[in-house]
């Protein structure tokens, strides 16, 4: 009797810590959310700049658990070669990510040329990276991309290309 | 105890097992940016000098132009272009320079007016091209394109020319406007 008293107060330990530990895992959450849905860019052939039309507001949330060490934005397109389409049938010309920058929070332009742990091979770029403590395991960040287009010694014919540049936001370890 | 002792453990195991996955990279989902670029196309010719005068001899038919005109013609077109043409013309066959004297009645016909594009031969504006007057135009230059020149720019030397031989032309001042066109077709 004795013994199976101790196996009952054993187990619901047991369960209190499993309902403990379980919905730690369950809550953590990384979201990202975007100031802007679409950016429009007028192009001038051969010219190294071609701004975007608007700055592009990229908000992270995050609840980790402490043995996060690393949050990292990325910014990203699933073709290398065509991040931005041709429209029109006759053109065979696209527009790729490498000729596509981004400034973050006015600093340097970088083409999207780097492999990141999402999209394309050489169609990415990591464009922020916050590092995680016991002190900031809950926390937001808010970055300001400026994208380009650069075009110089680029031959593109006029056109309209289209495409979409994906955001993704990972916590690591 | 020894039971006791046990059962913790596997409970702990149990609560290590379930924060496990929590070891894995997290990744947040998927937010997109359309981004729509356009380049719109466009086609321009400069010149440099605009302005070429002529000291006329009665009767011959070199009277050179002052200055030879540097026509620069600057495209960016649509894939389906597959030409670009430059066409110089006057928008009066028969008077292409007109006299300034009220009495002189005589003016200088675009076909005595010759042009020679790159150091080429002489040839008079007396085609009829896409724009000017019928007869008083002269295509300087006809290029292909491809999609590898969609985009591109040229320059080239325009020298022009008044042959009046065999043509009587009062003493007077003739004044008139060359026009410089590109088109690219289709």
């Amino acid at each position: 009797m004795m013994a199976q008293s101790k196996l009952l107060v054993a187990s619901l330990c047991a369960g209190m810590w499993l309902s403990c530990a379980t919905p730690a895992t369950a809550q953590e959450s990384l979201g990202v959310t975007l100031s802007a849905a679409s950016v429009s860019f007028s192009l001038s052939a051969g010219s190294a700049t071609n701004a975007g039309s608007l700055p592009v507001a990229v908000t992270v949330n995050w609840l980790v658990l402490p043995t996060r060490n690393t949050i990292s934005v990325y910014g990203y397109f699933t073709n290398a070669a065509a991040a931005l389409a041709h429209v029109s049938v006759a053109n065979p010309v696209d527009i790729p990510s490498s000729r596509i920058e981004v400034s973050v929070n006015g600093g340097g332009f970088a083409g999207f040329n780097q492999t990141v742990p999402f999209g394309a091979a050489g169609a990415g770029r990591r464009v922020a990276q916050q590092a995680i403590t016991i002190l900031n395991l809950l926390g937001q960040r808010t970055d300001t991309l400026q994208l380009n287009i650069n075009l110089s010694g680029y031959t593109l014919p006029a056109d309209t290309y289209i495409g979409s540049l994906r955001i993704r936001v990972q916590a690591t370890p | 105890m020894f039971r006791h002792t046990l059962l913790r453990c596997v409970a702990l195991l149990f609560v290590l097992a379930a924060a496990a996955p929590a070891h894995a990279q997290l990744n947040s989902s998927e937010s997109t940016v359309t981004l729509t670029a356009v380049l719109p196309e466009s086609l321009t010719v400069t010149l440099l000098p605009n302005t070429v005068s002529f000291t006329l001899a009665s009767g011959s038919a070199t009277n050179a132009g002052s200055a030879t005109v540097s026509a620069t013609t600057s495209w960016t077109l649509a894939a389906t272009r597959t030409n670009v043409s430059l066409y110089g013309y006057f928008s009066s066959a028969p008077a292409a320079l007109v006299h300034t004297l009220a009495s002189n009645t005589v003016d200088i016909p675009s076909s005595r007016v010759e042009v020679s594009v790159n150091g080429g031969a002489n040839a008079a504006f007396d085609q009829t091209v896409a724009f000017g007057a019928a007869s008083a135009g002269r295509q300087l230059f006809s290029q292909a394109l491809t999609v590898l020149t969609s985009t591109g720019a040229r320059t080239d030397t325009v020298a022009l020319n008044i042959n009046l031989s065999g043509y009587a032309l009062p003493a007077d001042t003739y004044t008139g406007t060359l026009r410089i066109r590109a088109q690219s077709t289709p």
